[in-house]
């Protein structure tokens, strides 16, 4: 080829190569601009849906992460529906939703009220399965409940509460949500009272209460655990925290009231506070689900029935109780 | 183009500088589709961003549409409204089929099937509503009519959540888009940069290649025209008008160089044809001369020999009758023989007279031997050749010592050539009068008044001139005393031709002067 033929080629295939380099940047530009979302995003077989009653907890973090895992596996999506993504829905409204969206399952809390029967009766007639976790609604049409029974919570509370029993007269209140469903505090109560009055020194005392708060309006939770700090006279020697929130709440307050020391909470569940009250010391223990197994086993639970028409009515989960001993490893996740 | 080229077969310069424009033409639209692609598809992006805006929003004013509809259904139960109802429903379930319906993981996704799912349970339930009215059936219609008015509130606000979604996606989106833009703006703005400087570079570069060959032919025209005509061949680069010049070019140079050359040489040969003739036309001259100034005296003189033969026939003097005899015979020949060839037998006789003659002059002092091959006397030779030679080896040879003189005459033939050599016994030559004779600066016999009037140089010439040859005649000599031989070699087949031709001097002669 002549010199001059072959200098032109040469400047054109440099246009060429800087004009690809372009139209690649500007490529890459526009796949950025993600009109609808479906980059990294699969279509699956089933739509799942799962109504979280709280959503700032690391609780149902936890929960959700595993089931979308398991999920996935079983070619199903999992939709979470947070109180905060309606702020005006109950979790009723958020169950009629997704029963009028048809979706293929549903995973819940339930809070035991003849509403949620009456939507999760409707839901079973329209074909969709209603999956509980963490507290159990036996006498709705649910198909299975994913957790712990109450005699195993009892005794995992009680357990602990042996450990701090004083000499002579020892408190125990028990703070319960009262929208806990099937989860009988009573139970729980009255497991641990004849527990402890077996096993009990004799000259131990024993005395145990049990209060309800009323979770359903906010901050509700917060009041009655200040309002118990603040009677001195009332406040008991052992504090068995049955929520999340609660934990948290009278551990705030066993703070600020400087009560540390005087009063031993046992929690249920945590959080990185809690977590980290319970490595010093300052929270005795913490009782927490495997969550991760709830998630799976629910959708697990849900998966069956959709694949065979019937599924275990109980999942049982592990328990673990968080102390000074290991509450480093779960603060390492 | 290719209809109109004068040079079939040829890329002609049209067709170049049209393809170098096209070509530049080419990059240029290249270019700017390239651009206006990226502008184009930046835009369409954007478009695209806000259209599914849009989109919810019109499937909520429709939505508003079929719930308006019912209500007014069930408040007037006009056929108006039912009407509208089935025909904002139809619209509405249309409009439902843009939603994604499958079981994406992805928020919006997810909403949107929701929406649609929602949706398909709402037109459910405004269809049993409906239904319950025309059936008059109160209770249920008001009952279905408070469900559908909760589905359609979760409808709305799902739909809100939706838009508000999708807004704060496609925001981030503009964001996006507009810095591309941005970008874009500042790269349209470098490739037109470059557009210019490449479109430049490449018809510079083509021109300049096309226009290259121009410049050599129009520097190698100049030199020929300044009279250079050593320039090395161009060479032809393309087959293009430029090509055909160069060539045609080269072939003119090529032609010139050879016209001159020929030019050349025919000059050259007619400049020696003339100075031959030249030559020619003086020896003539010369010959003329010396012949009418012998012409009287001879004539006189043999005739008047002639009648002293007679007087001495009568008076019974026969030597002397013989003496004025050959005197007249050897005048005779010289006369009659100057304008015409001889044969040898005829100059061998007119040697013989002469020695005759100068023997009688002398008393018979000299010496004269001959050997003459047999056969060989017709043979033509140009006359008044021999008898010179002889007469100059007896003028310049023997003439002081005549009494011992000697002088031999061979005539041979050998092949083509016939050789006469003529020696004598005198004082010979050194060779530098050799060289002088030959070279005709001396050894003539005009300065000698005893001589018969032609000299060795007269003889030379002739030669020459006769057999246009050199060389035909040659003098050797040993040296003061030793004698002197004079050798003339006479090519036979150039005798015949010359004979032919009628080329002779004294054909020449004859033609001039007659006898």
């Amino acid at each position: 080829m002549k010199k001059p033929t072959m200098t032109i080629f040469f400047i054109l295939a440099g246009c060429a190569l800087l004009l690809s380099g372009i139209w690649i940047y500007f490529q890459k530009m526009m796949e950025r601009v993600d009109l609808a979302e479906l980059r990294n995003s699969r279509a699956y077989e089933r739509h799942y849906v799962l109504i979280a009653d709280d959503g700032n907890s690391m609780l149902w973090d936890s929960i959700y992460e595993s089931a979308v895992q398991e999920a996935a596996a079983t070619d199903a999506c999992l939709e979470l529906v947070q109180p905060d993504d309606n702020p005006e829905y109950t979790q009723e409204d958020c169950l009629r939703i997704a029963i009028a969206s048809k979706v293929d399952g549903i995973i819940l809390r339930p809070d035991g009220s003849r509403e949620m029967q009456e939507l999760i009766a409707e839901a079973a007639d329209a074909g969709i399965p209603v999956v509980m976790v963490l507290e159990d609604d036996s006498s709705s049409r649910r198909i299975s409940f994913v957790g712990l029974n109450s005699y195993q919570m009892g005794d995992a509370y009680t357990e602990q509460v042996l450990g701090l029993l004083k000499p002579g007269r020892t408190e125990i209140m028990i703070l319960a949500d009262s929208e806990g469903g099937d989860v009988d505090t009573g139970l729980v109560s009255s497991y641990m009272a004849r527990t402890v009055e077996q096993r009990k020194a004799q000259d131990q005392t024993v005395d145990i209460s049990v209060q309800s708060v009323d979770s359903s309006s906010d901050f509700n939770a917060e009041e009655v655990v200040r309002d118990i700090f603040m009677d001195e006279e009332g406040l008991p020697d052992v504090l068995i925290c049955m929520d999340e929130v609660i934990t948290e709440c009278a551990y705030q307050a066993l703070v600020d009231y400087n009560e540390v020391g005087n009063v031993d909470i046992i929690g249920f569940y945590y959080s990185d506070t809690i977590l980290d009250a319970v490595a010093r010391g300052t929270v005795p223990a913490t009782i927490a689900l495997d969550m991760a197994e709830i998630g799976r086993y629910s959708v697990d639970a849900l998966d069956e029935y959709l694949s065979l028409g019937h599924a275990s009515s109980y999942y049982s989960v592990d328990l673990n109780v968080i102390t000074r001993e290991n509450a480093a490893a779960f603060a390492e996740g | 183009m290719s209809g109109k080229n004068r040079f079939p077969g040829v890329n002609s310069m049209q067709t170049k500088l049209s393809a170098v424009m096209f070509l530049v033409l080419l990059f240029v639209v290249g270019m700017n589709l390239f651009i206006f692609g990226q502008i184009h598809s930046a835009v369409a992006r954007i478009d695209a961003v806000f259209s599914s805006n849009v989109t919810i929003n019109e499937l909520s004013d429709m939505l508003d549409q079929v719930q308006g509809t019912v209500y007014e259904y069930l408040s007037t139960k006009s056929s108006q409204a039912l009407e509208d109802y089935y025909r904002y429903e139809q619209d509405y379930r249309e409009r439902l089929e843009d939603l994604n319906d499958k079981n994406i993981d992805s928020d919006i996704k997810i909403l949107e099937k929701n929406i649609r799912s929602m949706s398909e349970s709402y037109l459910e339930q405004t269809d049993l509503t409906v239904q319950a009215k025309r059936g008059r059936n109160v209770e249920r219609y008001k009952e279905y009519y408070e469900e559908e008015s909760q589905i359609y509130q979760y409808i709305n606000s799902y739909i809100y959540r939706l838009n508000n979604l999708q807004f704060r996606r496609n925001s981030e989106n503009y964001q996006l888009l507009l810095s591309s833009m941005d970008v874009l703006e500042q790269v349209s703005l470098f490739i037109i940069m470059i557009v210019f400087v490449v479109g430049s570079a490449v018809a510079v570069i083509l021109i300049r290649d096309m226009i290259r060959p121009l410049l050599a032919l129009s520097t190698a025209s100049s030199e020929v025209a300044q009279g250079s005509l050593d320039i090395p061949e161009l060479p032809v680069v393309s087959e293009d008008e430029i090509g055909v010049v160069t060539r045609s070019f080269n072939q003119m140079v090529v032609s010139i160089r050879e016209n001159i050359g020929k030019l050349r040489d025919s000059m050259e040969k007619e400049a020696q044809m003339k100075a031959r003739e030249l030559s020619m036309e003086a020896h003539l001259k010369e010959a003329q001369l010396r012949f009418l100034q012998a012409q009287i005296n001879p004539h006189f003189l043999f005739n008047s020999l002639n009648a002293g033969a007679q007087l001495a026939m009568m008076e019974d003097a026969d030597k002397t009758g013989m003496f004025l005899e050959k005197m007249a015979d050897f005048f005779r020949y010289n006369v009659r023989k100057m304008g015409s060839d001889a044969t040898l037998r005829e100059e061998i006789e007119a040697v013989d007279n002469y020695i005759y003659i100068l023997n009688v002059r002398f008393a018979g002092d000299i010496t004269y031997t001959k050997d003459v091959d047999e056969g060989i006397d017709d043979i033509p030779i140009p006359s008044m050749i021999l008898q010179p030679i002889v007469e100059n080896a007896v003028q310049h040879g023997i003439h002081d010592c005549m009494e011992e003189g000697c002088i031999h005459l061979s005539v041979h033939r050998e092949g083509d050539e016939l050789r006469i050599t003529v020696s004598d016994n005198g004082k010979g030559m050194s060779q530098e009068m050799i060289q002088a004779v030959m070279e005709g600066k001396t050894g003539g016999g005009e300065e000698n008044p005893h001589s018969t009037g032609i000299a060795v140089v007269n003889v030379l010439s002739r030669l020459r001139l006769y057999y246009n040859r050199e060389n035909l005649l040659q003098i050797e000599s040993g040296g003061e005393g030793k004698g002197t031989q004079v050798h003339i070699t006479l090519p036979l087949e150039e005798t015949e031709k010359a004979r032919q031709d009628g080329k002779t001097a004294a054909g020449v002669l004859e033609g001039s002067f007659g006898e």
